[in-house]
């Protein structure tokens, strides 16, 4: 198995999520959001960069992710912070899917 | 115990890993209560605006009659309303359309007399620590309870408008209360000093236009009614969580969830005597808390079931807290 494959980590099937939802993915000591848009599937950091409160409860709207606690908005493409009180980026990661198997990148 | 001293937002990782208490909820389900709409925020926001013009053209009629004194009273209760309505507004649940609720957010706290930059991120810290001494600034009871602010300097907003007001001046001369240094990042401080200047600008063409007009009217529509129209305000969002436990990091325990008929509820406080269903799931927009209510209900004390069953909980705990500052309601919670 080359490095390339190596890096990319399954994380649960297509059909786990359902459509402008997300699922929470921890792997070792990290934990992301995985969420599925209308165009594709998009993953990114799983604490809000605001006072890292879990985003896996909150709201996908207009391919923007809400925190549940302070409803501090990001960009889900992007992982940009385009309302307060998110001020910092969240981190985006690569997604690949395979015969309805989600990968990311580490 | 839980360690509540205070630390920077950004140092703020560990005592977020101490959860708060949530009820059981099926997933699916709470997303959907979450969803916005525009059409409930169009139809509350419409009805209250109608409401404050209407009752202040019956106030404008009354000017320099006996019934004036009624007159304002029922238009400043509405207008000191606007208190409990910036802060859904600020949450962005109102409406679908994000710039409706930021737009209606601003003008919600110039009537309620509050900086909008500052209090956005002070509230962030309401909900990470509610009613946790010495980090939430939104304790209106202190303990131990001060009976004479909370009862008569307060419940006409005395304290309140003047510590907004020097807060607001301050921040206006660049100069950095203890809140602001907290709360509100480097970055988002140019413009709290900006629309700190803002508002103070229009209190005082306000107070210019009165001289000029030679009427007190101005003054009494724009600047006092945040006072006199307070005493209604100030014992409905007291019940929020006076008298109850602080420090706490189950909401069951130091929020209170309020039936209130729909003219004080719906209408004027936007839902918010859902408090406890509001604290545990800040998203769920304030039409869709009476539906959260009966889900999880079963997991949370009973409500209280008026204004005034509220108030007869409520008043004597504050009173004994004045001298034991331990003390606290202690509600009954579901087995």
């Amino acid at each position: 198995m080359d490095q390339e494959s190596l890096n990319w980590i399954f994380v649960c099937n297509e059909s786990e999520i359902e459509m402008n939802d997300l699922k929470r993915f921890d792997y070792k000591d990290k934990t992301f959001c995985i969420y599925k848009l209308k165009d594709g599937i998009y993953a990114t950091d799983g604490l809000c960069t605001h006072e890292e409160f879990h985003l896996e409860d909150g709201l996908v709207m207009h391919e923007e992710i809400e925190c549940p606690m302070h409803q501090g908005i990001f960009d889900i493409k992007s992982g940009k912070a385009v309302s307060a009180p998110a001020c910092v980026d969240l981190k985006i990661y690569k997604i690949k899917v395979e015969e309805n198997k989600i990968y990311i990148k580490l | 115990m839980v360690n509540y001293s205070y630390q920077p937002i950004e140092n703020q990782h560990e005592n977020m890993k101490t959860s708060w208490f949530k009820p059981k909820i099926d997933p699916k389900l709470l997303k959907n209560l979450m969803k916005r709409r525009d059409g409930p925020g169009w139809l509350n926001t419409i009805l209250y605006f109608a409401t404050l013009f209407f009752t202040g053209y019956i106030a404008y009629l009354s000017w320099g009659k006996w019934w004036a004194i009624p007159a304002f009273f029922v238009y400043g209760t509405v207008y000191a309303f606007a208190n409990g309505r910036w802060h859904e507004y600020g949450h962005r649940s109102v409406f679908k359309t994000r710039k409706l609720n930021d737009f209606f957010y601003e003008i919600s706290c110039f009537i309620a007399y509050f900086e909008p930059v500052s209090w956005r991120w002070s509230h962030t810290h309401h909900h990470s620590r509610t009613i946790h001494q010495g980090v939430d600034y939104e304790i209106q009871v202190t303990r131990p309870s001060n009976l004479l602010d909370l009862f008569l300097i307060d419940l006409f907003g005395i304290k309140r408008v003047y510590f907004e007001f020097k807060k607001i001046l301050l921040h206006s001369l660049g100069i950095m209360t203890p809140v602001a240094l907290d709360c509100v990042p480097e970055n988002q401080r140019h413009r709290m000093i900006w629309t700190s200047r803002i508002f103070i600008l229009i209190k005082i063409l306000v107070i210019v236009w009165a001289f000029i007009i030679g009427s007190f009217l101005p003054i009494m529509f724009v600047v006092l009614p945040q006072m006199y129209g307070s005493p209604i305000l100030q014992l409905t969002t007291m019940l929020q969580h006076g008298g109850l436990k602080a420090d706490s990091w189950d909401h069951r325990e130091s929020t209170r969830t309020v039936l209130l008929n729909p003219i004080h509820g719906w209408l004027l406080y936007f839902n918010m005597q859902y408090h406890i269903e509001h604290h545990l799931f800040p998203q769920v927009p304030f039409y869709n808390l009476p539906k959260l209510h009966k889900v999880i209900k079963d997991q949370l004390p009973p409500p209280n079931q008026g204004f005034i069953d509220g108030l007869v909980e409520m008043i004597p705990a504050i009173i004994k807290q004045s001298k034991d500052p331990q003390y606290h309601c202690s509600k009954k919670m579901p087995v």
